[in-house]
């Protein structure tokens, strides 16, 4: 199975706008595996077709009757998340090290529901997203099942390209998405914040040894910039897949929902997603 | 007082909030976007750096019986035991320590691993910054190195979404300013960053950023705003350029005012 994952180390780059044109063109299962701050869905408007709950690590509480408040817990915990007693839910990583040390074995481990992912149908095809409930950790085990439930539904299908929209950051859940990519598409802005992240994203693909390709949006914004990021691209030998220009039409057309994008920017998008397919799925 | 700047939704103008914020309030910055720093394009200065370590476990195999006891107290998958083998995981490791704990023959060593660096600039304001090393799972154990730094009065730059790292950015904040922009997407996460804001039960206000774009979201606010940063291209090239923004220093004064007094 083929999988594009659409990443850029800076958020706000453009990867949900790319994503959501791919995903109007492309016979694939698309999947958003940006958890904590989803956003495909608000374009790609999903009927919902099954809702699975996500229960993430169990965390400790402390049974009160039972403590003998000997704080040999909160001596142990490296993460601060045990004060006087108690456990602080937000701090607490699940390791359960306390749960084990206790010598009155007043810890237990409680799962909890701390997400929900949603297997939906879009008028472009099959589409999973999932929501961390907000101040949640694991997002990067919330990624793994995302990507795991739409390898299986384009396996059921017979579909061979998987397409995710991955996570800012080069963290735990940008990490999972590049699991199993073909390609990694990396979406920069010419902006020095942009550039910056950019190089450091190319470097995480690299690491895991994915194939990163470079597409710039809103190009004409800083030339300067953008000569930039070609010139880092040609020294590092990773093609430039398309150039997309600043477009004003496009916020215009994502506050009205509007998809497929028109316009010398949705243009773009669509050269760039036939080169892909073209040259390298 | 110490403030953080966090949107939800990345690329909404968190950064310039911060490095203006700091800038003309002469305020202390405090970068914990660790994986994707960028406050130090916009503060320049001389720079001073540390290294900073976690602890992973090193397991002596002269010692090591084989029993298992490291991998089944293990909630993060990072040991695998075999019959006469054992291998760690470092990048699944969350360094808890319970595996060189419980170990019964004393065979697991705590050891370094870097994990990043801290950057210190010192410029008009100090900038002090998290650079997380390439592959490097897990950004927290640097920000809490990083905070450490922080004394009382702080503007903090925090990472986008609203999940664990989000979390950490915003725990010892006295105050958070979340910064959006007239999307709905943007109007989408902002919903999250509150939620996470009532659930941490924090103070909070809004700074709408690229106002006027043709999204109305200042009417579905419902929490104090504190100012609103006009859409131009004029200020979007500046900041390609990584510059502050000298012609809105009234405006980044009266946001600071308006957050210290919520």
């Amino acid at each position: 199975m083929k999988q594009v994952t659409v990443i850029s180390g800076k958020g706000g780059a453009g990867k949900t706008t790319v994503t959501a044109m791919f995903a109007t063109l492309a016979n694939a299962v698309v999947a958003d595996c940006d958890v904590d701050a989803p956003n495909l869905h608000i374009l790609l408007k999903p009927e919902i077709v099954e809702t699975i709950p996500f229960e993430g690590m169990k965390k400790a509480k402390i049974i009160e009757e039972k403590c003998s408040q000997c704080g040999l817990c909160e001596d142990l915990c490296r993460f601060d998340a045990i004060k006087d007693f108690k456990i602080d839910e937000v701090r607490c990583e699940g390791c359960g090290f306390c749960y084990r040390a206790c010598p009155e074995k007043a810890i237990e481990m409680v799962a909890e529901k701390r997400g929900e992912i949603y297997i939906t149908k879009t008028k472009f095809g099959d589409f999973v997203y999932a929501l961390l409930y907000p101040g949640e950790e694991n997002s990067g085990k919330l990624v793994n099942e995302v990507r795991n439930i739409a390898k299986k539904i384009a396996e059921e299908n017979g579909i061979d390209l998987l397409i995710l929209d991955g996570a800012a950051g080069i963290g735990c859940p940008v990490i999972a998405s590049l699991a199993g990519a073909s390609i990694a598409l990396v979406v920069a802005e010419p902006t020095l914040s942009g550039l910056n992240d950019m190089v450091r994203v190319i470097e995480l693909a690299r690491h895991f040894k994915i194939e990163p390709l470079v597409a710039i949006n809103k190009f004409d914004l800083n030339l300067d910039v953008t000569a930039k990021i070609e010139e880092f691209c040609e020294s590092n030998n990773i093609e430039i897949v398309g150039r997309i220009p600043f477009d004003e039409d496009i916020p215009k057309q994502i506050a009205q929902l509007k998809l497929p994008f028109k316009g010398k920017a949705g243009e773009e998008i669509v050269r760039i997603w036939k080169n892909l397919e073209e040259g390298w799925l | 007082m110490r403030i953080a700047v966090a949107s939800g939704k990345g690329g909404t103008g968190k950064t310039t909030v911060a490095v203006n914020l700091a800038y003309f309030n002469g305020i202390d910055l405090f970068d914990l976007d660790v994986e994707e720093p960028n406050d130090h394009i916009f503060i320049k200065g001389e720079s001073k750096e540390e290294t900073v370590y976690r602890k992973i476990p090193k397991i002596d195999e002269e010692k090591c019986d084989f029993c298992g006891i490291c991998r089944d107290v293990c909630e993060y998958n990072a040991i695998v035991v075999l019959k006469d083998k054992a291998y760690t995981f470092p990048e699944l490791c969350h360094s808890c320590g319970a595996c060189s704990y419980f170990c019964p023959r004393n065979a697991i060593e705590e050891v370094d691993k870097p994990i990043g660096k801290i950057v210190e600039i010192s410029s008009d304001i100090k900038l002090t910054y998290g650079l997380l090393e390439i592959g490097e799972a897990m950004p927290t154990p640097l920000m809490r190195a990083v905070k450490r730094k922080m004394g009382k009065k702080a503007i903090i730059d925090c990472p986008p979404g609203t999940s664990c790292p989000f979390v950490e950015s915003v725990l010892d904040a006295d105050v958070c300013i979340l910064v959006c922009e007239p999307t709905p997407f943007s109007y989408h996460d902002l919903k999250l960053a509150m939620g996470v804001m009532k659930k941490l039960d924090k103070k909070f206000g809004v700074v709408i950023n690229k106002h006027g774009l043709p999204f109305d979201i200042e009417s579905k606010i419902q929490a104090p705003i504190l100012g609103k940063i006009p859409f131009s291209r004029e200020i979007a090239e500046k900041y390609s350029r990584g510059e502050l923004l000298f012609d809105y220093e009234d405006l980044f004064k009266e946001i600071y005012d308006r957050a210290v007094s919520l």
